[in-house]
């Protein structure tokens, strides 16, 4: 395996190659490095390597392979996590300065710890928007990261330093968090697969806070395999994490029962057909086309979602800041800054009166579920937009670009449900635009089967970047 | 909900009951996020919940 096969290649493919011994951790790590080396300056989507940590982490896979014992299902694959993660020794910055006054974590997010245990090795820290509060990753501290598809647009938000470092072929893993569309909208306009999976799914221990009724956590890959195989091993029960599921979850990888057949497939009508591009209606209508789906349903008061989604976030995200604010207000990225403040001062009757109507909305669109199980809709109303553009026009409305992004995965995450985004390139359209498959909650494995459906027909598929400039490798 | 509430007067006092001071120069950007908030609010507000509707958090003692 060359380094041009390896920056293509699933996290799937890598640890085959590993555990068959083609090639060794070490060596993918350090062709992994030459890369980063590379094409990250032209992205900035790493902000910080852990060369000795991946190393002696490269090292133990290595080890184990050679005593012939099992180096675990992701064994020697590189990957990196959005700096919300809290990785052993090194400070969880949540792309802010403020954060840098606070000590090292002593020990590693429990999802973390779990990639680390399966074989994986973590290569760096990646770029987001400052406290996950933003759809665009144009980060005032640490610049913007920079689309792999297009250098001068957005590579999404919040975890666009993960979606970018995974579009570029840099790491075939990454982690990201989704509170209103975090992984789901950088993995849509970045062209790559994401997953956000039940809240409570996945523990959320060790990740810093942004708004805690609606935080998840999820991966960001290559494939739909590869989304399983991150999950599988990051499943599971987690007492640091209240929110966190007691009952163990059913493992994705290898579904018993991988066909999509005898699925009930509908596509969201009204608000997820409205404000949006044309590219959006066209790839939510190439895979119902695929799938051979006619349904519409109606996802009811989607608008009044967004809307609750968004005062939770502010509330209860301003909560978390709220020492700060009083005492180094200047300190916030001026983007985030006026919104955690009003969201301070916001009255509790709102914060209520959300929290009421989320309940009820839950109990609707659950009932959706008694007719269909898996739902298609766009990921995002538009491809990535120029970087620090403030305006955009969609359906001939003039709409501010950042909170825009988040239209169409707002509203789902309101109430936790399953999503899978895959890209789906289409003739003619050069920048991505992803599809949401969502399902009933705990019901990932529906969504899966609909994504692999979609990947098998070639559908939905990584369309490799062909604008990043490569500089020559340092080593 | 009374939409036309006096926002720059809100602000000033939840400024000083919070203490979060909010410059002049800091005002307007504070007081166009918390109209974005209000409108928003409206929304969610004016919904007709059932009165014996549970809040969607579960607290497991």
């Amino acid at each position: 395996m060359n380094a041009d096969l390896l920056a293509g290649a699933t996290a799937t493919e890598i640890a085959a190659a590993v555990r068959a011994r083609k090639i060794s951790a070490r060596e993918v790590l350090e062709m992994t490095f030459a890369r980063i080396d590379a094409v990250n300056p032209s992205i900035n989507a790493f902000t910080s390597l852990t060369p000795d940590r991946a190393r002696a982490e490269a090292a133990r896979v290595d080890a184990r392979i050679a005593a012939g014992e099992d180096p675990g299902p992701l064994a020697g694959v590189p990957y990196g996590v959005k700096n919300l993660y809290d990785v052993a020794g090194e400070v969880t910055l949540a792309g802010s300065i403020i954060n840098h006054g606070n000590p090292p974590a002593d020990r590693d997010a429990t999802v973390v710890e779990r990639l680390s245990g399966a074989g994986a090795v973590l290569v760096g820290l990646l770029n987001m928007d400052e406290y996950a509060y933003g759809f665009t990753t144009e980060n005032s501290h640490y610049g913007a990261t920079r689309n792999p598809h297009d250098p001068s647009r957005s590579a999404g938000g919040s975890s666009g330093g993960s979606a970018a470092a995974v579009a570029a072929g840099l790491v075939p893993l990454a982690l990201g968090t989704d509170t209103n569309g975090s992984i789901r909208v950088p993995a849509s306009v970045c062209g790559i697969y994401g997953f956000k999976p039940t809240y409570g799914r996945l523990s959320r221990a060790g990740v810093f806070p942004f708004a805690a009724s609606l935080d998840h956590t999820g991966p960001l890959a290559r494939s739909v395999a590869d989304l399983a195989l991150a999950y599988d091993a990051m499943r599971g029960p987690d007492t640091r994490d209240p929110v966190c599921r007691e009952e163990e979850s059913d493992a994705l990888s290898g579904d018993p029962n991988r066909s999509a057949d005898g699925l009930r497939v509908a596509v969201a009508g009204g608000y997820f057909r409205e404000t949006l591009e044309e590219q959006a209606r066209t790839v939510v209508d190439a895979a119902a086309k695929a799938l051979g789906v006619t349904d519409v349903v109606e996802i009811p008061e989607a608008a009044r979602a967004r809307a609750a989604a968004f005062i939770i976030t502010t509330i209860e995200g301003a909560s978390v800041h709220m020492a700060n604010l009083r005492s180094r207000k200047q300190d916030f990225d001026p983007l985030i800054r006026d919104r955690l403040i009003a969201g301070a001062m916001a009255p509790a009757a709102w914060y209520t009166a959300a929290q009421r109507f989320r309940r009820w909305y839950r109990d609707r669109v659950l009932s959706l579920f008694k007719t269909h199980d898996v739902i298609l809709s766009p990921a995002t109303p538009c491809v990535p937009q120029p970087l620090w553009q403030e305006m955009m026009t969609l359906d001939s409305q003039d709409l501010p670009v950042r909170p825009t992004m988040g239209r169409f995965t707002q509203p789902l995450t309101l109430i936790g449900l399953p999503v899978v985004v895959v890209p789906v390139p289409l003739e003619g359209h050069e920048l991505p635009l992803g599809l949401q498959i969502m399902a009933a909650p705990g019901r990932e494995a529906d969504a899966m089967r609909v994504a692999r459906a979609l990947e098998e027909s070639g559908i939905a598929r990584i369309r490799p970047p062909e604008k990043i400039s490569f500089q020559p490798p340092a080593r | 909900m009374n939409e036309d509430f006096d926002l720059d007067r809100y602000v000033a006092l939840m400024a000083e009951t919070l203490g979060i001071p909010v410059t002049e120069a800091e005002r307007p950007g504070v007081i166009l996020q918390m109209r974005r908030t209000a409108d928003l609010a409206a929304q969610v507000m004016e919904f007709d919940a059932p009165q014996d509707l549970e809040p969607a958090p579960v607290f497991k003692p």
